[in-house]
């Protein structure tokens, strides 16, 4: 007590003005810095604590809030109050750790003023409420211990502010063992015992310099910050200590520095803790070259002059490694001023006297020091949370309401030994242990193995349930006093509500009530959930007069709760109006412009034969007999030829007039509203289809020839010829702002070009030949000459070829070559660049013209033989149809979902469709993100009927499939890079089961989540909805619970 | 009769010792600021109005082995139409003999712009760091009597602004009930970038 007062005494009168040291701010940035390079970390609170947050998720803790990586950034700060604490901030890596800390070594004996770091950040116990409590890494397990099980969520918050406080407090200890004076036993404020190498009341230079860049050139200190973190191997955290058996240990000191050891160096690789890479590569101000064997002047480079302000110079020497020339530290060492002058006089100077810092000499170290406090400290954070459990709800084959947590150790480390528990919450958020039906002990499960859970019964109104493992992970081992490493896996926690018409109202229905909405079904036509967890939607019909609109509301819900606000009789929600839109447009956006180019080449042949028949009176007969008949080959002549030319620029907006609805026009295309929404901003969005039909300009007539009994054409009528769109160019979607009247997004560019070139043929070839006898197509030149008799003379005349047979074998004199359909065909724009590359893996992205069909029929025309009775008594033709088009058919995109909630910039699922060879299509499933100019094929679907279901949901779609041979079933698809579909065979889970956000796949008959892996299995989760007769089926959507 | 004398005398001594304390205690000090400023867009150059100023000050007194450093006092102030701000003048001397006030540390926050710097700053560690800590000096001083302008760049990802949020909010031991517009503008600039306001 003496002492202490007499200490107490002799620091009063120390100046405030010369105790610069490394502040609390300093340590609140780098802890803040940490805590952003902790990925570990952030996963975590976002994929197994279902912070969606992550370290940005608020906390609350003793009436403060602030984010995760705010509790970290605080602790940080924090462990330096009250101002004592900081004896316990020093680690010496050359010590034995009980003699690590801080420490007046100059003595005999030593006297300790402090515990080494290392220790103290292991202490169950550190403080009491005066000296700033505890904040230990015990203290952070069993803090985060309690944030998975504790009973109130006020209370589980609570505990994990803390956890991430303490981790902060962890971390300043790393942070500190970068600060040369720290781990270099250099006591800021030195008592004066009257030996010359004592200086009174000194600060550290280097903290000093830190603090000022920060309090005024906060740039700066920002940058330095910002510099990439550097982060120690894995390897390190190990300890064999039994005073710090807790392998964080080995962040600070891996015990592997020695006085005559290899000293680790800052070119890496970082297998050191960081006081050992400290220790000996840095100095502080009243350790330059002195009392440690490390550095020497056996360091040093070859010194350098700089100039420096004021016209003066200095000289500095760099720091290299050692034997070689490689820099390490550019700016070590500076000369000190009459540094030359005090060798000479003092003959043998304290090596000592001829060096300072500087400046350059600070920024240079804090460019090597502060990425690895940075770095560590990232380490420690998410070493912290290395734990992982891939696990999920497998239900009991009989009871549901009996579940294991199944699933693999995603850790790196193996469970040891340890328990794994159950918890679940009820609505109120009250959390209790679900019942074990075994024992919940958990051995030597490796890294990647299977983790199987004793038997749990799980209460009925259960809303979320926690997988907790507290026990030995890896190295960091359970103990009397200490329970391990402590790992959550959150399952469940979100809560579903439904909205339905029910006669005259649109209602709500959650697990607490069915309620009514303010909204009547003869208004609105439909409501749906917007993205945010509290927006509705609703649509009215699409009229003229009036015209339909679209609006949004928001529930308004009790504080921190998602019970909705209700009022009345009977129960009415309480709805706040956001916004409307018009479903029609004052000014209708443009989609795209086709822009058509397109000829067809058109040509009308014939055929001719002659027939020469001479015959003679007969007498006593008195009739003509045939004395000789010939025949010339049938021969076909094109007698008519014209290139129709069509072009023109086809704007394509969204229009009433082209409205399936509201509209006349169908002509060059029609579009319907299939889907309106509400993002996350609160736009309403529509998602419209755009039906192709023809482009509708004005036909072209072409003369159709015929033959008079001269030989000579006519016109015997015309033809009108119209323009085509590429048979497989249908649909196109398009994403509105239905508020702003603009076209987000479009599955086709803004320019649609599409350049064809087209045959056909005047009939009746155009048809492969049929129809002959409505449009002939062949001539007979009959020459009959007729000797003596009543006739006598000769009659030449064309007529029309008699009646065509079919003919079923060879044996043609003669053919003809029928070409039609598309011959050249360029497309560009039809699909954006994105979703092109997205279906041309699938061969279902290319218009490129080719032929689509060559058949040959054979015709008899005339009957030269016998009894004409077989194909041999007669003349016959051959027509060869070379029908062009587009042989491997790009995707004609039959369908699209938007995901629901989306993705930052939107997101479509979009199925398209091919034929090959089958009269079932083949597919692709493509993911569009627009705003990112990013399309994934989701999956390539073989030939069979598909279907989309009813929605999507951020990553994941289903999809019916029913291939002509094999099992029919439905597909759940992933939307998402690196993940594989799943398969339910025998059940279409279309109508009976919808995604919800979460990709959680939710079944509308006995309101359960199930597993999305085959079987299909219900878990225990979520609460029901309220019971309801006939169970309406509406639309539905999960929230998190808080 | 020496005595009294000697009590005179002690009493006068004590009195007059007493004085002197009172006297230092009492003494005049210098006024600080006030600071001005004007902020303007990096890119632009015009004026950002409706940034949220805050002044922190933090107190250092005496400790071992590091001196102790915890809140003093913070303003928080929001720039016009044309930019400007000024960060009331006050006294950053302290009675305490071991005692230091340190400040102010300004954190500007403007949705959508990132970390503030004095117009003409080099980008961080283009120049010499003695160079840089002089012409800190000299614009922290430039601040403090005739007005300085500030730029702020713009945070053009969501990135960015996330970055910026991160650090908007003073530690703990500053007083919520005195940086209300900071907590109003940090819990909209959550929502605005997609998470849970404050409560």
């Amino acid at each position: 007590m003496m002492k202490r007062a007499l200490l107490a005494a002799v620091l009063m009168l120390v100046p405030p003005a010369s105790l610069h040291a490394y502040d609390v701010p300093t340590h609140r940035e780098i802890g803040q810095r940490a805590a952003e390079a902790a990925f570990g970390l952030h996963d975590v609170l976002i994929r197994d604590l279902a912070l969606p947050d992550g370290r940005r998720s608020l906390l609350r803790a003793g009436g403060a809030e602030l984010s995760a990586a705010g509790w970290i950034r605080e602790g940080a700060g924090e462990e330096d109050r009250p101002f004592w604490r900081v004896r316990h901030h020093f680690h010496n890596p050359l010590a034995s750790w009980d003699l690590a800390g801080l420490t007046i070594d100059t003595t005999n004996p030593s006297v300790q003023l402090g515990m080494s770091s290392i220790l103290r950040s292991q202490q169950v116990f550190q403080e009491g409420p005066k000296g700033g409590g505890t904040w230990s890494w015990p203290f952070a397990r069993q803090r985060f211990l309690a944030a998975l099980t504790a009973r109130t969520p006020a209370e589980r918050e609570g505990a994990l502010a803390d956890t991430f406080r303490a981790l902060g407090h962890v971390a300043h200890f790393i942070q500190d063992a970068t600060v040369p004076a720290h781990a270099r036993n250099d006591m800021h404020l030195w008592v004066p015992l009257g030996n010359n190498r004592f200086y009174p009341l000194n600060s550290d230079w280097y903290e000093d310099w830190i603090q000022d860049t920060f309090d005024n050139r906060r740039a700066q200190f920002d940058q330095l910050l910002a510099l990439p973190p550097k982060r120690p191997l894995r390897l390190v955290f190990h300890s064999e200590n039994p005073d710090a058996p807790i392998p964080i240990a080995g962040l600070i000191d891996t015990e592997q520095l020695s006085v005559e050891g290899r000293v680790p160096s800052l070119l890496g690789p970082h297998e050191f803790g960081i006081a050992e890479l400290t220790h000996p590569n840095f100095v502080s101000r009243d350790t330059i070259f002195v009392f440690h064997a490390r550095p020497t002047l056996l360091d040093l480079g070859d010194p350098f002059i700089e100039a420096r302000a004021g016209g003066t110079f200095r000289r500095y020497a760099p720091k290299v490694v050692r034997g070689a020339s490689t820099v390490e530290v550019i700016h070590f060492v500076a000369e000190a001023a009459l540094a030359h002058s005090l060798g000479a006089v003092q003959d043998v100077a304290p090596p000592s006297v001829l060096w300072t810092l500087d400046e350059r000499v600070h920024e240079d170290y804090a460019r090597q020091l502060i990425p690895r406090a940075v770095g560590y400290s990232a380490e420690l954070l998410d070493y912290f949370f290395r734990g992982r459990l891939a696990v999920d709800l497998v239900p009991d084959p009989v009871d549901p309401s009996v579940v294991r947590v199944v699933g693999t150790n995603e850790s790196p480390e193996p469970l040891h030994e340890g328990t794994l528990t159950l918890h679940a919450d009820r609505m109120t958020g009250e959390r209790g242990p679900a019942t074990p039906l075994e024992p919940t002990s958990v051995i030597g499960v490796a890294p990647g193995a299977p983790v199987i859970s004793a038997r749990f019964r799980v209460p009925e109104d259960t809303e979320r349930l926690v997988a907790v493992y507290a026990g030995t992970l890896g190295l960091e081992r359970a103990r009397d006093d200490f329970k391990g490493a402590v790992i959550g896996k959150v399952l469940g926690g979100v809560r579903v509500e439904e909205v339905f018409a029910d006669g005259a109202r649109w209602r709500l229905r959650t697990p607490t009530g069915v309620f009514d909405l303010p909204l009547s079904t003869d208004l609105y036509d439909d409501v749906k959930w917007g993205d945010a967890d509290n927006v509705l939607v609703a649509r009215t019909r699409l009229g003229l007069d009036p015209p339909g609109f679209a609006a949004t509301f928001e529930i308004v819900r009790r504080p921190e709760s998602v019970e909705p606000v209700t009022d009345g009789t009977p129960l009415t929600v309480m709805l706040q109006p956001l916004a409307s839109a018009s479903l029609t447009f004052a000014t209708a956006p443009l989609v795209t412009t086709i822009v058509l180019d397109q000829t067809i080449e058109y040509r009308q042949q014939i055929g001719r034969w002659r027939q020469d028949l001479a015959t003679e009176w007969t007498t006593p007969l008195n009739a003509y007999t045939s004395v000789s008949l010939t025949r010339t080959p049938l021969v076909f002549e094109t007698i008519h030829a014209q290139t129709l030319a069509f072009a023109a620029p086809l704007p394509i907006t969204l229009d009433a007039d082209h409205n399936l609805d509201i509209g006349d026009a169908d002509v060059p295309y029609a579009w319907d509203l299939v889907d309106v929404a509400a993002d996350r901003d609160g736009r309403i969005l529509g998602l419209a289809a755009i039906f192709l039909t023809a482009p509708g300009l004005e036909p072209i007539e072409v003369p159709w020839f015929r033959l008079d009994t001269a030989g000579q054409p006519f016109v015997a009528r015309s033809l009108p010829f119209e323009a085509h769109f590429p048979e497989d160019a249908t649909t196109i979607w398009a994403l509105v702002d239905l508020g702003a009247g603009t076209v987000m997004a479009a599955t086709a560019a803004p320019i649609v070009t599409i350049t064809s070139r087209r045959a056909d043929e005047g009939p009746p070839w155009a048809g492969g030949g049929f129809g002959q006898d409505q449009w002939p197509a062949l001539y007979r030149q009959a020459i009959t000459t007729y000797a003596g008799g009543p006739l006598a003379g000769r009659i030449d005349e064309l007529v029309d070829a008699p009646s065509l047979a079919p003919r079923s074998s060879p044996g043609e004199s003669a053919s003809l070559e029928v070409v039609t359909g598309d011959q050249a065909l360029s497309v560009s724009g039809w699909f954006r660049p994105e979703i092109h590359d997205a279906l041309a893996r699938s061969g279902l992205a290319e218009f490129k013209a080719g032929e689509v069909q060559l058949v040959t029929r054979r015709w008899n025309y005339v009957c030269v033989a016998g009894f004409c009775a077989n194909d041999s008594d007669y003349e016959a033709f051959s027509v060869t149809m070379r029908r062009g088009g587009v042989p491997e058919a790009p995707a004609q995109l039959v369908d699209a979902r938007r995901a629901r909630p989306a993705p930052a910039g939107e997101r479509l699922v979009l199925l398209g469709d091919a034929f090959r060879t089958d009269v079932r299509p083949i597919g692709s499933l493509v993911a569009w993100d627009p705003a990112a100019e990013r399309a994934r094929e989701a999956f390539r679907i073989p030939a069979s009927f598909h279907g989309l279901g009813q929605n999507a949901s951020t990553g994941a779609v289903l999809l019916s499939y029913a291939p002509r041979f094999g099992a029919r079933g439905t597909f759940f698809v992933p939307l998402e890079e690196g993940t594989l579909e799943t398969f339910f065979a025998g059940n279409d889970l279309r109508f009976d089961f919808t995604l919800l956000s979460g990709d959680r796949l939710y079944g509308v008959r006995d309101l359960r989540f199930y597993l999305r892996e085959p079987p299909l299995r219900a878990v225990p989760l979520p609460a029901r909805l309220s019971a309801m007769p006939g169970n309406p089926v509406g639309d539905y959507h999960a929230i998190r619970v808080p | 009769m020496a005595t009294i004398r000697k009590r005179y005398w002690l009493t006068g001594v004590v009195v007059l010792a007493l004085a002197a304390v009172a006297m230092w205690w009492l003494r005049p000090t210098p006024i600080s600021g006030p600071w001005r400023a004007q902020l303007v867009d990096a890119e632009t150059g015009q004026p950002l109005e409706g940034a949220v100023v805050l002044a922190l000050w933090d107190k250092r007194t005496f400790g071992w082995p590091h001196p102790d450093r915890n809140y003093h006092d913070v303003d928080e102030v929001v720039s016009d139409a044309d930019g400007r701000f000024i960060i009331p003048a006050r006294d950053v001397s302290s009675r305490h003999p071991f005692e230091k006030i340190i400040g102010p540390i300004v954190t500007i926050f403007k949705p959508g712009y990132g970390q503030w710097w004095f117009q003409g700053t080099p980008a961080p560690f283009a120049e010499d760091a003695v160079a840089a800590r002089q012409r800190s000096e000299a614009n922290w001083a430039q601040f403090a009597q005739h007005g300085a302008v500030i730029v702020m760049p713009r945070a053009k990802t969501r990135d960015e602004r996330l970055h910026v949020l991160d650090r908007m909010l003073p530690a703990m031991e500053v007083p919520r009930t005195k940086i209300p517009k900071t907590l109003a503008a940090y819990s909209h600039e959550r929502v605005t970038l997609g998470l849970r306001p404050r409560r």
